[in-house]
């Protein structure tokens, strides 16, 4: 189910009130039932896995809770990692692995027909695997105790806001909220009700306004001049943004309404003025999972230069093939991977570059703490982003150098092939003129309407919130002013009449 | 408040409400945009050039300058490009201005009937009344329904969709799937067009700016032209070396037939504007023009069956409301060759002579039987 499609509508009209008048158990049960209507909706058909999955995690989770031998607690958390990674690995995985290797054999003479499952990539798998495994680790790194009531467990695993696009949930932070009685507030439901009108705004006047041109664009590369692939590419990086941060939206929007506090998701990443500051801003429940889970085990900066940087490509590596079983994304991956590198390289010991500076104090960070142990504190990350000391010319120089070398990355992210993404950079950097009568046309009327509603998300949805550092800013502005900007984004919504319902890119991860 | 252990209300403890002034001014302000658009007069608010403003220009500064039409001719801007009325007048012998061509770019059936409905005056003088239908003017996967989403009854809007749903069950299995997304398609179209009914300035609002600049006469005017032949040739015709590139034809072609369904509503506009041409003493025909030869090929290898489908349909609603059909699938059978096309359909002014000549003839036969 898509949250701008009228079948969420009616479905939240249903939930939402209901919601509202039962007590805290009934609510826990009622959410699990109208989550697995929200999958089940999109993916009947791997309704079981997840449900699988749950009650596995759960009962491991009861076991690591349980066991006082470290070797026992250990031992059920590899299982229940090594189960999820494979469930993942066999439904997102498998197929592409084995082509890619049949494929490869294929070319030394050896022929291969390999099994392949063809079921397609279960919604959302990547996002609730991530949840589950996120859990257990908490949970045997004891920061928190495992769940005891199984709804409880399954309704933090299948929570329909961040269900199919995150953010990607924490337990430590996420799990006692639906432990305990949730209280709904005024200052709460405005939040929400804010969050949701940007979330709408960003996705439907800005991501599916673009989505035509970088479409156009990237399934042509090879008709287009270069000014054509620059708008393609500038089209995409900017739908790609209002899309995922729309959506993150949406769902914190609907989660605040519901007396819930999912962590931010992204902090005007295109502001970063370099590219470890824009993976703090950037897909923040990724890259903080990514960073917890998987940098800092794997050693990240304690054995040296070397192994850091080796560290930052592997887990930027693995991340990108966590967006999907190709190549591309790998390439995607990697790319982040040796910018990172390149970065803390060029940085060398300045570590207050890399590092957020003295974690500024933040009402959400002391409430995550509050809530979620200290463990939690980070996951208030926008609050502690730091700002760069340089003047304002040289922080505009970095920026659009960062946003530059981020949308490099989008070409392989988006292309249909990596034949495509070359032909895409070629086209860039070189000055193959097109066959007159080839080219395609982009209808620059219509691209004006959406370079529009961009620049209109721009002043009055980033540039608030970054300055002020608040996502809700404008509920502290003045009477008219916030009338008129409601009234703007909403007409504006209301105004888009695009002809097919497009769904969010992260949906198919 | 009643309180029970289920139903206790307990999340709402301390909330606290207040007077949310911000939501109430905001939807003021929507709603006072919302009055502004639909008390605006259509004369003022749509431009000539513009798809709504058009029919305007048809009905006050067109139809005045006939008094009392013999063959009035609606259709498409293809239509518009097609037809030379004063020719017309001379092939079949009739006195100058008794042939009106009424064709309006991006028009359907809705726009056709409404368009008699509010002249019918004047129209109903009309013995032969043409209409010209494209291959998408029966489909539901077509969005340009300006006039439709601005007009439609609350009851045509809101069971736009049940007709899919009720052809599901008729459908084989291996069709199922192509179904599905047609109702999904139609549904869309079936929640924007709910929308449209409540919120008219989803298609006014956009035109204010142009109606301000035209009270204020800024800007070129840009109003359309009824020249020398008596028609107001469509401004849609695409020039450029591109436009006629096989490949590019690809994504119109997509467009008109994604998601194919003749849909009954607009049969049933047809149906409608038949029963007042007869009442009023006219008979109906209906003529499909011949595309450009090579954007015609690429329909027959990319939808080979939905174009054959659109004929069958065509030809079965004029069988159910006594009208003459007539079409031509190749350009060549009318003697159109590529030079007369502009684009994939529009005609300069050598083709516009050799398909009014071919439309002379049917005209002729039609006005001599009884």
């Amino acid at each position: 189910m898509q949250f701008n499609s009228f079948a969420f509508l009616a479905f939240f009209a249903v939930v939402f009130p209901l919601y509202c008048v039962l007590n805290f158990r009934w609510q826990n049960r009622m959410l699990l039932a109208a989550s697995y209507l929200f999958y089940g909706w999109v993916e009947p058909r791997f309704l079981c896995l997840m449900a699988l999955t749950t009650i596995i995690d759960f009962f491991i989770g009861i076991r690591i809770g349980d066991a006082e031998a470290e070797t026992t607690r250990k031992r059920w958390t590899v299982a229940s990692i090594v189960m999820n990674l494979a469930i993942l690995g066999v439904f997102k995985y498998y197929d592409f692995f084995a082509l890619s290797i049949a494929e490869n054999l294929g070319r030394i003479g050896i022929t291969l027909n390999p099994l392949l499952i063809k079921v397609g990539v279960p919604a959302g798998i990547s996002f609730y695997t991530f949840h589950e495994i996120s859990y257990t680790v908490d949970v045997y790194r004891k920061h928190i105790r495992p769940a005891r009531k199984f709804e409880d467990f399954a309704v933090f695993i299948s929570f329909f806001p961040q269900l199919v696009a995150g953010p990607i949930g924490r337990a430590s932070w996420q799990m006692p909220q639906f432990e305990k009685p949730r209280r709904m507030t005024w200052q709460g439901w405005c939040e929400g009700a804010l969050l949701m009108l940007f979330g709408f705004f960003k996705k439907m006047a800005v991501a599916d306004a673009m989505a035509p041109f970088a479409a156009k664009v990237f399934s042509n590369p090879h008709v287009c001049s270069r000014s054509q692939l620059l708008i393609g590419l500038y089209c995409f990086s900017i739908q790609i943004y209002a899309d995922f941060s729309g959506y993150t939206d949406i769902a914190r929007g609907l989660a605040r309404l519901m007396g819930f506090d999912l962590i931010e998701n992204f902090n005007q990443p295109y502001f970063a003025t370099n590219i470890t500051d824009f993976w703090r801003r950037w897909h923040i429940s990724l890259s903080t999972w990514l960073r917890d889970y998987l940098y800092i085990p794997l050693g990240g900066n304690r054995g040296g230069k070397f192994n850091t940087y080796r560290n930052l490509f592997l887990t930027m590596f693995l991340g990108g093939l966590w967006h999907g079983a190709s190549w591309k994304f790998a390439v995607w991956g990697s790319m982040h991977g040796i910018y990172l590198a390149a970065h803390k390289f060029m940085m060398g010991d300045n570590e207050a570059e890399l590092k957020p500076r003295a974690a500024i104090p933040s009402e959400h960070s002391e409430q995550m703490a509050a809530v979620g142990g200290e463990a939690a504190r980070d996951y208030a990350a926008p609050k502690n982003v730091a700002r760069s000391k340089d003047s304002w010319p040289v922080r505009v120089v970095k920026t659009a150098v960062t946003f530059h070398l981020v949308a490099l990355t989008w070409i392989f992210f988006t292309a249909e092939t990596m034949t495509d993404a070359l032909a895409f950079i070629k086209g860039i950097f070189s000055h193959t003129k097109v066959v007159a009568g080839k080219a395609i046309k982009l209808d620059m009327g219509d691209l004006s309407g959406a370079a529009a509603a961009v620049l209109v998300m721009i002043l009055i949805i980033d540039l608030p919130q970054y300055v002020k550092r608040d996502h809700c800013a404008i509920l502290k502005w003045n009477l008219p002013v916030r009338a008129l900007v409601y009234a703007t984004l909403f007409i504006w919504i209301v105004m888009m009449r695009g002809l097919e319902n497009v769904p969010f890119i992260y949906f198919q991860f | 408040m009643f309180r029970s252990s289920i139903f206790n209300f307990e999340s709402f403890e301390g909330f606290g409400p207040r007077v949310p002034n911000g939501l109430l001014c905001a939807v003021a302000l929507v709603c006072c945009v919302e009055l502004g658009v639909r008390v605006a007069p259509d004369t003022w608010l749509f431009p000539y050039y513009s798809r709504l403003g058009f029919r305007g220009f048809m009905e006050h500064e067109v139809l005045p300058k006939f008094k009392e039409p013999k063959i009035a001719i609606v259709g498409t801007s293809r239509a518009a490009d097609a037809f030379n009325p004063k020719a017309l007048d001379e092939a079949l012998g009739l006195p100058e201005f008794s042939t009106v061509n009424l064709s309006i770019f991006g028009s359907r059936t809705s726009d056709w009937l409404d368009l008699y409905q509010r002249n019918r005056a004047k129209l109903s003088h009309c013995k032969l009344f043409v209409v010209t239908v494209d291959e998408w003017t029966f489909n539901s996967g077509v969005g340009n329904d300006d006039q439709f989403s601005l007009d439609a009854p609350l009851a045509d809007r809101w069971n736009y969709a049940i007709p899919h749903f009720e052809r599901l069950r008729e459908v084989s299995p291996h069709e199922k799937e192509k179904q599905r997304e047609i109702i999904e398609s139609t549904q869309l179209k079936r929640n924007y067009l709910l929308a449209d009914w409540v919120f008219s300035m989803r298609l006014k609002l956009g035109y204010v700016p142009q109606a301000i600049a035209k009270s204020l006469k800024l800007g070129k005017k840009r109003d359309p032209i009824f020249d020398q032949y008596h028609m107001v040739r469509s401004t849609s015709a695409e020039s450029g070396k591109e436009t006629l590139d096989p490949k590019n034809f690809h994504e119109r072609i997509r467009n008109f037939y994604k998601n194919f369904n003749p849909h009954p509503i607009y049969f049933r506009h047809i149906e409608e504007l038949a029963r007042l041409i007869k009442e009023d003493g006219g008979r109906l025909v209906i003529v499909h023009l011949p595309n450009r030869r090579s954007y015609q090929n690429e329909v027959d290898k990319l939808f080979p069956n939905e174009y054959a489908k659109h004929l069958s349909v065509t030809q079965d609603l004029a069988k159910r409301v006594g009208a003459r059909f007539e079409y031509r699938k190749y350009p060549e059978e009318i003697g159109l060759v590529d030079t007369d096309y502009e684009d994939y359909c529009h005609m300069v002014l050598s083709g516009t002579m050799k398909s009014t000549k071919w439309v002379a003839e049917i005209l002729r036969s039609e006005l001599n039987t009884k």
